[in-house]
């Protein structure tokens, strides 16, 4: 039995916690309700038992916790595709994941797909050239549940692989 | 004189002309400074008090009585009421057995008396014992009681993590390297022991003491010296580590709890008090015994030193300093005599007086000497011979009388005292020592006056005596002349004797006569004076 923990990380707001949400209850609430700290959620798949970490999003004045993403076997790094900034903020977050564990595997969820947003398929791709440790890119919508589980299952999958 | 009426008349005009201004100037002033005023004023004050107090002392003191007097009064009730309150939990928690206990098996233990208090109101038991990654805080292993499933240890290990990472991360800003050692939460906490690569969260529920740190440290260490390797080298598999030989050494902490908690159950207290009460309870009547023993010795000793009560049987008993006595006495005066003596008897807390006045009780002494006059009467006869003992109930009797009859007299006599309670008799009936010798002259069988006397009083002792005793009557011989001659002269004295005793007493004895050609025993040869003559003596008859 694989047991491993994964970490979401990204700018406060973004919907780390409703992703997580979506993946592990299939549900969605509109209420936003702030992460303080860290919450962390149990999903148990056929073949691994994973440890999400939802810690508080990233601010201008509050920088992610490093400690938190100690012993995380992967990243899911989230941004809002209805904030630039988020998105810009990636690149920074995606090193922090590399300064505390090298090489580990990275999913970027681009959130809240369900609003309209201008963010194209080449813009996409510019992020894949980000870091070589990103395994998936993917435009979800926890709202509607679009890409979410696959974003999840790929990145499962990527490190029950690397573990057997 | 002008100029200076003048000078007087203009001050004066100035002075009310400026009065209402200047004090409309100072009232401003003070309205609008006062903090500048009163650090003026300020240092002024301690001086200003200082010297009031040293010239007018009463009435400060008189001015601050009802402020300072009720302050003091209400300050110094509640130091009091706070003193007595912890006075009072002190002696409860002090005096008490089971803080002097406390107190000895702290000192014996070497630890302090607050964790033995907590252990006291405690019991400490390990519940659970989860082995987590360090950095993941993926649960690696898992040991519970049966009775205490843990819900969702894997949130658990994971949210513990994050706490313990928070709190390191905060205090290791301090500079100094320090770790988050427990958490608590109502009655129970979380203990964290943590090495590089793990950490073990034990949750105890109670208060947990010293040896329940031992114990996880000893077995952490023995975990981490054997499968650190592994742990450390934890990928996500948990198939990688040997878990069920990390289980089986975690087990032993729930184990040793367990063990812990029989090993209290198998000495309860009563157990340990019991062989102590047990001793205390032997000692004690060791103790009361011996007091005892020693009242019983006293009260002893005073009643043999009582003359009027040595006769008497009286039982004293003293049981738990208390005197039982019991009994028979004549007179209610002696009874009351006995309590007397003996009530000044130190030590003695009460005196049970069950003594029986029975009047017909004759006094022993009395009886005593009435059994030695009658027998002091009766050796008036100087064959009877007698000696008695009596010890209060029952008088023994030995001896001897010359006859039944006088027997059966002496024992009526005594059957008359009153107080014997039982008579034994060992009398016997026996002879009495009769040695007569009756002399003749030469060649003559009269018998002269002297020997009719002694004759006369052998007929009243064989009159007194048993006839059925045998007088034996042997003739002996002077040994001038002829045997023959002799031989004769003995038969008719022999003859003469007998018919005397029969003539003057008409005796019923047998008689044996014997002619012995000899002279009598033990006589000097040179005088026949001595030896011309016949013995008489008594015999019982022998039974053949």
């Amino acid at each position: 039995m694989i047991s491993y923990k994964i970490v979401l990380v990204g700018n406060f707001g973004v919907g780390k916690t409703s992703l997580i949400r979506r993946f592990v209850e299939n549900s969605f609430s509109e209420d936003y309700l702030s992460t303080i700290g860290v919450s962390i959620s149990k999903k148990t798949l056929q073949n691994a038992t994973i440890m999400i970490w939802d810690i508080e999003g990233h601010t201008e004045y509050k920088p992610i916790f490093k400690q938190y993403l100690l012993g995380a076997k992967g990243f899911i790094l989230v941004a809002d595709l209805l904030r630039e900034t988020t998105i810009q903020e990636l690149q920074n977050h995606l090193a922090l994941c590399n300064e505390v564990i090298q090489d580990a595997p990275v999913c970027i969820a681009l959130n809240k797909s369900d609003c309209p947003h201008n963010f194209n398929e080449e813009q996409v791709k510019e992020l894949f050239e980000l870091s070589k440790n990103i395994v998936a890119i993917e435009k979800t919508s926890a709202k509607e549940g679009t890409q979410v589980e696959s974003l999840f299952l790929q990145l499962n999958k990527t490190i029950t692989e690397s573990l057997s | 004189m002008a100029t200076n009426n003048k000078g007087i008349d203009e001050s004066q005009a100035l002075e009310e002309a400026l009065e209402p201004i200047v004090n409309k100037l100072i009232d401003k002033n003070f309205e609008n400074s006062q903090e500048k005023l009163a650090t003026q004023i300020a240092p002024l004050i301690g001086v200003a008090i200082k010297e009031q107090i040293r010239s007018q002392k009463d009435d400060i003191i008189d001015a601050l009585y009802p402020v300072m007097g009720n302050m003091i009064s209400k300050f110094v009730t509640k130091s009091l009421e706070e003193m007595l309150q912890k006075i009072n939990t002190q002696i409860q928690n002090g005096l008490s057995t089971k803080a002097i206990k406390r107190k000895i098996k702290a000192k014996m233990k070497g630890v302090s008396e607050t964790e033995l208090l907590l252990q006291e109101n405690s019991s400490a038991q390990i519940q659970s014992v989860l082995l987590i990654h360090k950095e993941s805080g993926i649960l690696l292993a898992k040991v519970e009681k049966s009775s205490h499933g843990l819900n969702e240890p894997d949130m658990l290990a994971s949210m513990m993590t994050a706490i313990r990472s928070f709190v390191n991360d905060w205090i290791a800003n301090d500079g100094n390297y320090q770790e988050l050692g427990e958490i608590e939460y109502g009655g129970n906490k979380i203990i964290i022991e943590a090495s590089g690569s793990s950490y073990l969260a034990v949750i105890v529920e109670g208060a947990a003491y010293a040896k329940t740190y031992e114990t996880i440290n000893e077995v952490f260490a023995t975990l981490v010296s054997r499968y650190g390797d592994a742990i450390q080298a934890f990928d996500g598999d948990i198939q990688n580590i040997p878990l069920d030989e990390i289980k089986k050494l975690l087990q032993t902490l729930l184990l040793e709890e367990t063990q812990f908690q029989e090993e209290k159950k198998k000495i309860h207290p009563l157990l340990i008090l019991l062989p102590i009460l047990l001793i205390v309870w032997f000692l004690y009547s060791l103790y009361t015994n011996y007091l005892d023993t020693q009242l019983q010795d006293e009260v002893n000793n005073k009643l043999a030193h009582t003359p009027q009560l040595v006769l008497y049987k009286i039982d004293a008993k003293v049981e738990d300093k208390e005197l039982t006595l019991s009994g028979n006495l004549p007179y209610e005066y002696y009874k009351n005599l006995t309590e007397k003596t003996l009530q000044d008897i130190e030590g003695l807390e009460s005196i049970k007086n069950e003594i029986t006045v029975v009047p017909t009780l004759s006094d022993p002494m009395q009886i005593n000497a009435q059994i030695a006059y009658y027998l002091a009467g009766l050796e008036v006869n100087k064959h009877i011979r007698l000696y008695y003992t009596f010890d209060f109930t029952t008088l023994l009797i030995k001896g001897s009388v010359p006859s039944q009859e006088i027997k059966k007299n002496i024992l009526e006599g005594l059957k008359k005292i009153k107080g014997i309670k039982q008579l034994k008799e060992e009398i016997q009936i026996l002879p009495p020592k009769i040695d007569i010798l009756i002399y003749f002259m030469r060649n003559s069988s009269k018998l002269d006056l002297e020997s009719q006397a002694k004759l006369i009083d052998l007929i009243s002792t064989l009159k007194s005596s048993d006839s059925s005793f045998t007088l034996v009557l042997k003739a002996y011989s002077d040994k001038i002349g002829s045997k023959e001659k002799n031989k004769q002269l003995a038969e008719i004295r022999l003859k003469n004797i007998e018919n005397f005793l029969q003539e003057k007493g008409q005796i019923k004895n047998e008689i044996k006569s014997e002619i012995l050609d000899s002279f009598f025993p033990g006589t000097d040869q040179n005088n026949p004076d001595q030896s011309r003559c016949i013995h008489i003596s008594l015999e019982k008859k022998k039974h053949s």
